[in-house]
């Protein structure tokens, strides 16, 4: 099966909606679902393939929105510029952190445990700096429509641009699955020494892996902060988020290209359902209800709602 | 200097001694059976050669060049390929996959790895349980299975640690005839961790005892059975 | 004058220590007996001052008079969660990513329960001889976390005998240290994790009743302990009782120095600098079982 028909088609179906006259805010709905199902596909490459179950990749969604919104205040610097700026940023740290975690062995919780103490060092930085950052009140992007700086008075071509960064990375986790470092990841995934003894480099395909998926975040960060116009420390290198990422993974299938995705088709459309209906105490049942949906995906469904999806297929 | 060559080799664990002052040589298309009491130190031995532990002292030689200290990779790179005690599938995936993954150091490319891993598969006469999981499997085909892999990489050198445990009369002798094989066709050398020691006796050109860490003796089959010390060892135990 | 002000700082850090103990020994139990990390421990100690806070208004009794009904309660709580979250996963040997997913869902159906029912207001109670001082000079010492400080202590010894005497206490120590052995000796296995769990919520819910009267609580006011309390463990050694003790000492004593001295903000990154260095450098731990 040389490329998914599915994706194609999906894609391009897509891509002709906005052709509907739909409201603006049916497509908001839409840019969320797409940014999610991105920002849980990055993810995926590093937790879901390799296991190396971050729970703490808001720190690169912070990065990235921090770091090009800082350059675009302070030094004029267009978004587009920005982000490149932005991923270099967050490579570096991703760098730091994980090589030498990788290369003395910190695993399992412990290494999930580091992402968590990783993010929560960046959200008191970032608060910490006042002056430059605002602190805990965060920034806010002066709005000044144009294609230069990254900002539309619509969200069509918010839209398009979070299709085809999602078509990216998911072409990206595909091939990645189909080629020889898929393989190698599955086969850290399962068993690390053995691998070794194979001759795959652990160490080497980890950092790789996160390089890739932090890559992917860090531009999230800055499409995210482009889009909100406003970012603020709690949101962005918050917990919440670092859980929200792994969850819509996890629940789709984490170690599949297509998982994530399906995750987020059905977590961001729930979500926004309910804190429609439950209105008042907007996220809170909605997270109440997510918390027990992985309770249950977690028991009975290991393989997330993708792997259901197949079994009963196979049937 | 031989093949391969472990000079005074020694490991500790805390305050055990794990290995004491261990020579070791293996030649090329050599069958170097390793055996000696639970706890001698042989799986040891096995996982400082691979690179799996560091040696407190001593030095390790591959084809005249060092590989002490070594990332296990580096020496599965080389041609040095170790199977374990317990077996250790990549356990979800399934066989073809696992012996594939094998296959893939030598050839990036997926299809081609495939292939070479369905010959492996044939040869050892796993082909017909390609797609089932590993994890799913009896011992005896894991232990087949961790065979295939470990052939996949295209080893110089076959670092087996107690590849026959577990497996009926027939199936051992399969196993026993693949290795003979491996070696007369492929050139393989091997260094066979045994329990069974009637069967080490029949394939190994050269046996060494391991006792305590020690090396107690190393000479042909007949002139070890023979040897009083590791009778003593053994207790005059006949292993089937 | 300078060694005054050290002074207290020390003080403060025995006393800041005292409140993370209880939390990271019942922690630290749960995993050497199950070798599953209950990332909703925090969690059970917002519940447990949830619980105090209700029992206390409602009745108007002093929080602290609140312990005897609140850590039985809490005890029930962790059985609970032992036997219908933590146990299936075990026995139907899901990878540790279940785990993972389920803590993670438990957090949050805890969190956003108590969201729903107390809403994200802070509530306290006052206690007025809590915030009240005893002065031994040069020092200051709040009652309040004094009465934390001697209770932790209190039950570290208690806990230590437990341990060492106690038939249960041994039995749990057993299973720590070979689960498979203890399964051939006959130990019914599912009552000694349940137990284990109850026994790290109870011991939660003392915190709790403890520290009541010196925090506000919120819903997310959990967290932050279950962090501390990894921290702490991992310094310590996961399973290791006197490492635990001796972590809870260690973070305190940073936390009071340097939050003194530089920032708390400062603080809390010092104290996870000094878990990944840990991590990396001596993973098992500082302290030697």
């Amino acid at each position: 099966m040389p490329f998914p028909r599915n994706l194609l088609i999906l894609t391009i179906l897509a891509a002709v909606i906005p052709i509907l006259p739909l409201p603006s805010y049916f497509f908001h709905i839409l840019i969320m679902l797409l940014l999610f199902s991105y920002l849980s596909t990055a993810w995926t490459i590093v937790s879901g393939y390799a296991k190396q179950i971050s729970l703490g990749h808001s720190s690169f969604v912070g990065l990235g929105a921090y770091v090009s919104t800082l350059l675009l205040i302070y030094f004029g610097v267009t978004p587009w510029f920005g982000a490149v700026a932005a991923i270099a940023v967050s490579l570096a740290v991703a760098v730091l952190i994980g090589f030498p975690a990788f290369k003395f062995g910190v695993r399992g919780p412990y290494f999930s445990f580091a992402t968590m103490a990783l993010a929560a060092i960046l959200e008191s930085i970032f608060i910490s700096a006042r002056k430059i950052t605002g602190g805990s009140l965060g920034i806010s992007i002066p709005y000044k429509e144009s294609w230069a700086y990254f900002q539309f008075s619509s969200k069509i071509p918010y839209y398009y641009i979070a299709l085809l960064t999602w078509f990216l990375a998911v072409t990206l986790a595909f091939s990645i699955e189909r080629n020889w470092f898929g393989y190698y990841l599955m086969a850290i995934r399962e068993d690390e020494d053995a691998a070794e003894a194979v001759g795959i480099n652990v160490t080497r395909s980890k950092l790789i892996a996160l390089l890739l998926s932090v890559g992917l975040t860090a531009w999230g960060g800055v499409f995210y902060a482009q889009y909100n116009l406003y970012i603020d420390p709690a949101t962005l290198f918050g917990l919440p988020l670092s859980f929200q990422i792994a969850t819509t993974s996890t629940i789709g299938n984490p170690k599949r290209w297509i998982g994530p995705t399906i995750g987020a088709l059905v977590l961001v459309p729930f979500s926004e359902i309910l804190r429609v209906v439950t209105g008042a105490t907007f996220g809170s049942l909605s997270f109440l209800l997510y918390g027990a949906l992985l309770i249950i995906v977690a028991r009975f469904l290991p393989n997330g709602l993708h792997g259901l999806m197949t079994e009963k297929a196979k049937q | 200097m031989a093949l391969l060559e472990t000079q005074t080799v020694t490991k500790k664990f805390g305050g055990l001694n794990a290995l004491q002052n261990v020579d070791l040589k293996l030649e090329k298309q050599e069958i170097v059976g390793l055996i000696g009491p639970n706890g001698s130190g042989k799986t040891t031995l096995i996982n400082v050669i691979a690179g799996f532990y560091k040696p407190d002292s001593g030095r390790i030689f591959f084809e005249d060049r060092e590989i002490t200290g070594l990332y296990p990779h580096d020496i599965a790179h080389r041609g040095i390929v170790r199977t374990f005690q317990l077996t250790r599938p990549f356990g979800n995936l399934t066989v073809l996959e696992n012996v594939t993954i094998g296959a893939l150091l030598k050839t990036r490319i997926v299809e081609e790895a495939e292939g070479k891993a369905l010959e492996i598969l044939r040869s050892v006469d796993l082909y017909e349980m390609r797609n089932s999981r590993s994890k799913d499997l009896t011992t005896g085909n894991r232990k087949r299975l961790e065979l295939a892999r470990a052939l996949a990489v295209e080893p110089r050198v076959l670092l087996l640690d107690e590849v026959l445990a577990g497996l009926t009369t027939s199936e051992a002798q399969s196993i026993l005839s693949l290795i003979d094989k491996l070696r007369r066709e492929q050139g393989v050398s091997f260094l066979i961790v045994e329990h069974i020691v009637r069967a080490i006796m029949t394939i190994s050109d050269r046996i060494a005892v391991l006792d305590a860490g020690e090396k107690i003796v190393e000479d042909t089959p007949e002139s070890v059975a023979a040897n009083e010390t590791v009778r003593a060892i053994y207790l005059g135990k006949e292993h089937v | 004058m300078q060694s005054e002000l050290i002074l207290q700082v020390v003080v403060n850090g025995f006393l800041t220590a005292g409140v993370y103990m209880l939390v990271a020994v019942g922690l630290n139990m749960i995993y050497g007996v199950m070798r599953v990390f209950n990332y909703a421990q925090g969690e059970l100690v917002m519940l447990g001052m949830y619980g105090a806070y209700w029992i206390s208004t409602l009745f108007n009794v002093n929080p602290y008079l609140t312990l005897p009904a609140i850590v039985p309660l809490l005890f029930m709580v962790g059985v609970g969660i032992q036997r219908f979250m933590v146990a299936p996963l075990v026995k139907r040997r899901l990878p540790p990513e279940s785990h993972v997913l389920t803590m993670i869902g438990l957090i949050f159906v805890l969190q956003y329960s108590a969201m729903l029912v107390w809403t994200s207001d802070y509530r306290n109670v006052v206690v007025p001889i809590a915030t009240t001082s005893i002065s031994i000079p040069p020092c200051q010492f709040p009652i309040g976390r004094l009465i934390v400080f001697l209770s932790s202590v209190s039950i570290a010894v208690l806990m230590f005998f437990f341990f060492k005497c106690a038939k249960m206490g041994k039995i749990i120590r057993a299973t720590c240290q070979d689960r498979e052995a203890a399964v051939y000796m006959g130990i019914n296995i599912d009552r000694v994790e349940a137990f284990t769990f109850g026994l790290g919520a109870a011991l939660a819910g003392v915190a709790a009743g403890l520290l009541l009267p010196l925090y506000y609580v919120n819903p997310f006011a959990g967290f932050p302990f279950t962090i501390i309390s990894f921290i702490i463990v991992t310094l310590g050694g996961l399973g290791n009782f006197i490492g635990a003790i001796m972590g809870s000492l260690i973070i305190g004593m940073v936390e009071s120095v340097v939050g003194t001295f530089i920032s708390p903000e400062i603080a809390s990154a010092v104290a996870f600098t000094i878990f990944v260095l840990v991590l990396i450098l001596k993973p098992s731990g500082l302290f030697e079982e």
